[in-house]
């Protein structure tokens, strides 16, 4: 049979004639960046396949050389030809320069010395078996899904502060008390990222201050949520992003946002991954903009966990004296310390100047 | 005829559509009095007693043979086929195209390259070609088989397997749950698109069936995919809402068609599709994606689906769930075209495609 209406309404529009939703896009594509492509390891195993295999990358060989073209004297005889016959010559250069070079590494491949080229192979071996019993110690029985167990922090405190943090970011670019940014790369018009985003509070409250977000957040039924909560540029769904935090601002440009809110994240991580999270919040945040973390009190942490996840977790929260050290090491200016008004979530919020 | 029919594989697994298929054909052949072994490139230790290693053929070759090559995967006994002087025939499965496993093992897609190569080197020196579907042919013939023949993968049971109660218990213990439960059953490969079902059950959980579940049974073919697979749950809120299952047994796998509610199959590329003649045999509602052999296979006997955006493959699911008299009409066609397939006797189908091949004695190759 084929597939129903599954719509109500004859004459309203049927499921088979709506796009994909950007949901959905968001939906598939988080399960696109899982793929190993690209990855040290993928890298690392195409390489050494690559020494085992080297016949699959040059199954054509080298390019046999098919001469000088027949018509060779014909395409001289004008001036205006005479254009195309250096180009032809050229080109004919260059397909017997890539067929050498081409013939050269095949020689070599086959020519090289069968010991030196087995131990090649055992040595690419045996760094592969030490990183991976490197990555073994990390986590042996990966039970990276125990940082799951606990609640996310609590966003409420910050609700009314937030938008505070990007006052004096003006639509122009310029940062508080300094001029128009010159290169046009100030962050007026740029999102603030907030990861993780979680029941989306915070990004509510610098939505409503007229802020463009960028809500990332790793758990489907958060950025699900987001999307449900409104459509559109500007609602709560557009820029929902369903991804780990270190991941996705690994992949953002330099200088692209006006900020980073940084919550929740920042307390699994271990010192190298606290590190990168907020190395790359201020990398990608534009000049006179914010980078703010949000860390939760070591006590009530711990306290909010089963014991499996906190003795399993990779990190815990530091304290605010230690990510004003951090952010200050890390090229943001003017960490400061915001005591929470409420619950159990302190903020240090530093400036980005270039 | 003279001779034997001996079989090639790679590797003989049990409860493969390949390993069961290879293993149907030989037990007819044998049972026609003809000898027939099985010979492969690697053992496999769970039936390394019914195999042998394709090299020692060269010793055991008799006059009349004819050599019946199973291909799916890249394997040196391809090129070595080709060399060969009896007859072969190309039982031909279908090679998953390499770009399927680019992103996920770049191995697996090299071995996948070479084995399009092997097929485009074997295929027009080939007395015949098999093909499970008429998709597959096609793709047998655009390599250069000069002849084809299209029988269904032999070894699915027609009448189905019927569960033991102990399994049925088993299940149906574990799955007590309110909700309706999909099932998805196929290698967790990414040709297989498992990833496009969990979404498409996370967008259900979300508007309108927050009790739906899915079980997903397949061995982890490809580990790197696998793995994202039980994050992608993981990160959607679905851990405790996907039960991912391998090695089940005959039994085990009938008690899954006959508990579930609904297999949902979004393949991307299916030479034959045996899941879907095992769940029309069960009596279980399908609704499955449009590609490679699917629409041949299931033709009117479910709900067969030209795009799988998330929204819409839930809505398909959920509309049929709910729609008994519907979910009747189609097991019902379902029955009539397991019957028209005639599964049942592929064996002895694909026995007389062999035999057409078979030549009158002649002296030692």
């Amino acid at each position: 049979m084929s597939q129903p209406d599954d719509t109500p309404g004859a004459d309203g529009p049927t499921a088979a004639d709506q796009p994909l939703g950007a949901d959905e896009a968001e939906l598939l594509a988080a399960f696109d960046r899982l793929r190993p492509q690209g990855s040290v390891r993928w890298a690392f195993d195409d390489a050494v396949r690559r020494v085992d295999r080297p016949d699959l990358d040059s199954s054509a060989g080298a390019l046999p050389w098919g001469g000088l073209p027949d018509d060779l004297w014909d395409r001289g005889r004008s001036a205006q030809v005479g254009k195309r016959f250096v180009g032809d010559v050229a080109r004919v250069l260059a397909d017997i320069l890539a067929a050498d070079a081409r013939a050269a590494a095949d020689a070599a491949v086959g020519a090289v010395n069968g010991d030196r080229f087995v131990a090649t192979w055992d040595a690419l071996q045996y760094l592969s078996a030490r990183v991976e019993a490197l990555e073994a110690r990390v986590d042996p029985l990966g039970l990276e899904a125990a940082e799951w167990s606990g609640p996310p922090p609590d966003q409420r405190a910050w609700a009314d502060t937030v938008a505070s943090w990007f006052d004096g970011v003006g639509p122009d670019g310029a940062a508080p008390g300094r001029g128009p940014d010159p290169g046009g790369t100030g962050p007026g018009s740029l999102a603030v990222v907030v990861g993780e985003s979680g029941d989306g509070t915070l990004a509510a409250a610098l939505r409503a201050a007229g802020r463009p977000v960028r809500a990332v957040d790793p758990r489907g039924t958060e950025v699900w949520r987001a999307f449900r909560d409104g459509g559109g540029p500007g609602a709560p769904g557009a820029g929902a992003v369903l991804d780990h935090v270190h991941r996705h601002l690994a992949t953002l440009p330099d200088r692209s946002a006006a900020g980073v809110v940084l919550i929740g994240c920042v307390d699994r991580a271990d010192l190298a991954g606290k590190v990168a999270l907020v190395g790359d919040a201020v990398r990608v945040t534009a000049s006179g903009g914010t980078v703010a973390v949000l860390t939760t009190d070591q006590r009530a942490w711990e306290a909010s966990l089963p014991a499996p996840a906190r003795d399993l977790a990779r990190g815990r929260p530091f304290h605010p004296e230690t990510w004003m050290l951090l952010l200050d090491r890390l090229g943001a200016v003017g960490p400061e310390w915001h005591r929470a008004p409420s619950g159990t979530v302190e903020a240090v919020v530093a400036r980005v100047e270039r | 005829m003279s001779g034997g029919v001996h079989l090639f594989v790679p590797m003989l697994h049990r409860h493969d559509a390949v390993g069961e298929h290879t293993r149907a054909l030989r037990d007819r052949l044998t049972a026609a009095g003809l000898a027939s072994r099985i010979y492969t490139e690697r053992p496999d230790p769970a039936t390394r007693a019914e195999t042998r290693p394709y090299l020692d053929y060269a010793a055991d070759a008799e006059a009349g043979d004819v050599l019946v090559y199973q291909f799916a995967t890249q394997s040196v006994i391809a090129g070595w086929l080709a060399a060969r002087p009896e007859p072969v025939v190309v039982n031909y499965h279908s090679v998953t195209p390499p770009e399927f496993f680019g992103p996920w093992n770049n191995g697996i897609t090299r071995g996948q390259v070479a084995a399009l190569q092997e097929l485009a080197h074997l295929a027009p020196t080939a007395a015949l070609g098999i093909a499970d579907s008429a998709f597959v042919a096609d793709e047998l013939r655009r390599a250069g088989c000069p002849r084809t023949v299209v029988v269904p993968v032999a070894g699915v049971s027609d009448p189905p397997v019927e569960p033991s109660g102990e399994a049925l218990d088993r299940l149906r213990a574990r799955h007590s749950g309110p909700g309706p439960r999909w099932l998805s059953v196929g290698r967790l490969a990414p040709n297989k698109a498992h990833h496009h079902t969990i979404a498409a059950l996370f967008v259900a959980r979300a508007e309108g069936a927050p009790d739906a579940s899915l079980t997903l049974v397949g061995s982890p073919t490809e580990p790197a995919y696998a793995a994202a697979l039980h994050r992608y749950a993981a990160a959607l809120g679905l851990a405790g809402a996907v039960d991912f299952v391998s090695g089940v047994s005959d039994d085990e796998l009938a008690a899954q068609y006959r508990t579930a509610d609904v297999l949902v199959m979004l393949s991307d590329h299916e030479g034959f599709g045996v899941p879907l003649v095992e769940a029309m045999g069960h009596g279980l509602p399908i609704v499955a994606f449009d590609a490679g052999a699917v629409s041949e296979v299931l033709g009117d006997a479910g709900v067969l689906l030209d795009r799988k955006t998330p929204r819409h493959v839930a809505s398909v699911v959920s509309n049929l769930l709910a729609d008994p008299a519907e979910r009747e009409r189609l097991t019902g066609i379902g029955r009539a075209r397991l019957a028209a397939l005639d599964v049942g006797r592929a064996g002895e189908r694909l026995f007389e495609a062999v035999r057409t091949v078979a030549r009158p004695a002649r002296g030692p190759a």
